[in-house]
């Protein structure tokens, strides 16, 4: 997988790691405190695709902020390769859970946006933004605007304009969240395929246990208010992954244990009300039928 | 199925006996209405209020008379001077409000700071009657002429304020972060999201802008004017020439349709992407 030599042109193969130290983030409001994290420590392999799991609500989007550095921990530290996070930076892109590309501009501009504002060479982001468009099958389509596009192109194009910068981490908070369940299993197979040839550090949230387990090297559960670091599951399922490994009795294996681990926290979230609690309550009832996404 | 639905469009399109447009159509029917009510109402029924009234047909023999009464129609010289002048003062008041407005609206937008400064002012100024301006403005400038614009620029400038800042307000956060993320400069940030995320709502605005433009311009033109279509409507009206009223006022509404049909093929070239979310 990491350092696969074919994807040279793809990615210069230096990829980061990251590391949570005791984060915990408190919100004040009007004299009311919320801990939406508390003393969170985990650490995200190099070269490796780690999945943050947990009930909506649980501050896994804050988390992403943090490490992204859009917001500062109230306490705690988060690494990047033994640098200090201090603000937004290039080598961490985010992938963001609705569609973030810029409608105004055609999908090609979207993609070379990242070089273009670091003054990256013409010639060079032409060659760049033509490999990473074959690559993800959007050649065809680099002069539509966003809206031309579906959903499943438009996080292609997203995917797209984030590696083309050949980020350390590459960060995807639900990005195939509002996608159709065809489509979101065709961009599952799509996004891990592009992992598998690349090998680039990633960190992916996702609130779907099917999706996590078949993405994941290695499983990070959360707990619902405060965010907690629940538990940590290898997921030692082989790659390349196929979808025949749903039905797998290994994967049903962890299925099981991620259910049984997410399954207190999901009556939290369900108990205050949380819809998407809703689909995790569902999953966890159907746990003894057969799963769902079958090949 | 498929063969039907084929067959049917093929029928359709076959015997073209369409002259013009089902749209045009139905808006030249539509005039052709408001026209017959109002020459019901002032010819025909003679209503007691509304019979002092000129009826159509009277004021469009007055707009297209060689010899007019009241010297102003479409062969007359004046006509076309009093448009003149009217469009040269709405024109330089709209530049002029759409180049500050759109500036003052996108740093408000942009920095808070300046925003905290600026917003309260605004919000003051903004509700004053553009015509209460006029004593002021009548004052501080040389000359009347320079007063009446100033009077038209007040009004399209807080509407091309407000409808910028809003633009901006309306850019969705996400697509900041992205920018930040993909290691823009707030110089890149501000010309590749801010200006063109806010279009929208600044071509709403322009077009509001036009339209009061020409509102406090006649206003103006009727209070301090000197020439111009709203000082030649009060000359009119003080001679009891109904007729060249009316057909002044049909002039300002014609010119105040180009002036936004203007402005909206500007907005679609400009935002392309925009009328294609639309499916335009």
């Amino acid at each position: 997988m990491a350092g696969n030599n074919g994807s040279g042109a793809l990615s210069s193969g230096n990829f980061g790691e990251v590391y949570v130290e005791g984060v915990t983030k408190i919100y004040e409001k009007e004299d009311e405190c919320q801990t939406v994290l508390q003393d969170c420590t985990f650490h995200v392999q190099r070269g490796k695709l780690t999945v943050l799991m947990g009930p909506s609500g649980c501050g896994k989007t804050v988390l992403i902020n943090l490490i992204a550095g859009y917001e500062k921990p109230t306490s705690g530290h988060i690494y990047i390769d033994d640098i200090s996070v201090v603000g937004p930076g290039r080598d961490r892109l985010v992938v963001f859970q609705e569609t973030a590309l810029f409608p105004w501009m055609t999908a090609y501009c979207n993609v070379v946006f990242g070089c273009q504002v670091r003054k990256v060479t013409k010639c060079e982001i032409k060659e760049r933004a033509e490999l990473v468009l074959k690559k993800v099958g959007l050649y065809e389509f680099r002069d539509k605007y966003p809206s031309q596009l579906s959903g499943g192109m438009q996080r292609r194009a997203e995917l797209a304009r984030a590696i083309i910068n050949d980020p350390k981490i590459l960060i995807l908070d639900e990005p195939f969240r509002g996608l159709d369940a065809m489509t979101r299993q065709l961009m599952q197979e799509f996004y891990v395929g592009l992992f598998e040839e690349v090998g680039r550090t990633n960190l992916f949230v996702t609130h779907e246990i099917d999706e996590a387990i078949f993405l994941a090297d290695r499983l990070i559960i959360m707990t619902f208010q405060p965010g907690r670091i629940k538990a940590e599951i290898e997921v030692d399922l082989p790659r390349p992954r196929e979808f025949r490994m749903l039905a797998s009795p290994r994967f049903m294996e962890i299925r099981e244990q991620a259910i049984e681990l997410l399954y207190e926290e999901a009556a939290k979230a369900f108990a205050a009300g949380n819809k998407t609690a809703y689909d995790l309550v569902g999953a966890v009832v159907a746990r003894k039928g057969i799963c769902k996404k079958q090949a | 199925m498929n063969y039907t639905v084929k067959e049917e469009r093929v029928a359709l399109n076959r015997p073209k006996l369409r002259i013009i447009d089902p749209p045009v159509f139905r808006a030249i029917i539509g005039i052709l209405v408001f026209l017959g009510l109002w020459y019901l109402l002032t010819a025909v029924l003679k209503l007691p209020r509304f019979k002092l009234l000129p009826d159509p047909i009277a004021v469009i023999k007055e707009w297209v008379s060689f010899k007019p009464l009241s010297g102003r129609s479409l062969f007359t010289k004046e006509y076309y001077l009093d448009i003149e002048y009217s469009v040269a003062r709405t024109l330089i008041a709209f530049l002029l409000a759409t180049i500050f407005g759109v500036l003052l609206g996108l740093f408000m937008g942009w920095n808070r700071i300046f925003y905290d400064f600026t917003f309260p002012m605004v919000e003051i100024l903004r509700p004053m009657p553009p015509l209460s301006w006029i004593p002021l403005a009548v004052l501080i400038f040389p000359g009347v002429e320079i007063a009446v614009v100033y009077v038209t620029f007040i009004a399209a400038f807080f509407a091309t304020v407000m409808n910028t800042l809003l633009g901006v307000f309306s850019i969705d956060r996400n697509y900041f972060l992205a920018a930040k993320c993909l290691g823009s400069r707030p110089r890149d940030i501000f010309f590749n999201v801010i200006v063109p995320g806010s279009l929208p709502f600044i071509f709403t605005g322009l077009q509001i802008a036009m339209g009061l433009s020409w509102m406090s311009l006649v206003a103006g033109e009727i209070i301090a004017g000197q020439r111009g279509l709203g000082y030649a409507i009060y000359e009119g009206s003080s001679l009891y020439q109904y007729e060249q009223v009316i057909s002044y006022m049909f002039t300002l509404g014609i010119l105040g349709y180009i002036s936004s049909a203007g402005i909206r093929a500007v907005g679609r070239r400009l935002m392309a992407w925009e009328a294609r979310r639309r499916g335009v």
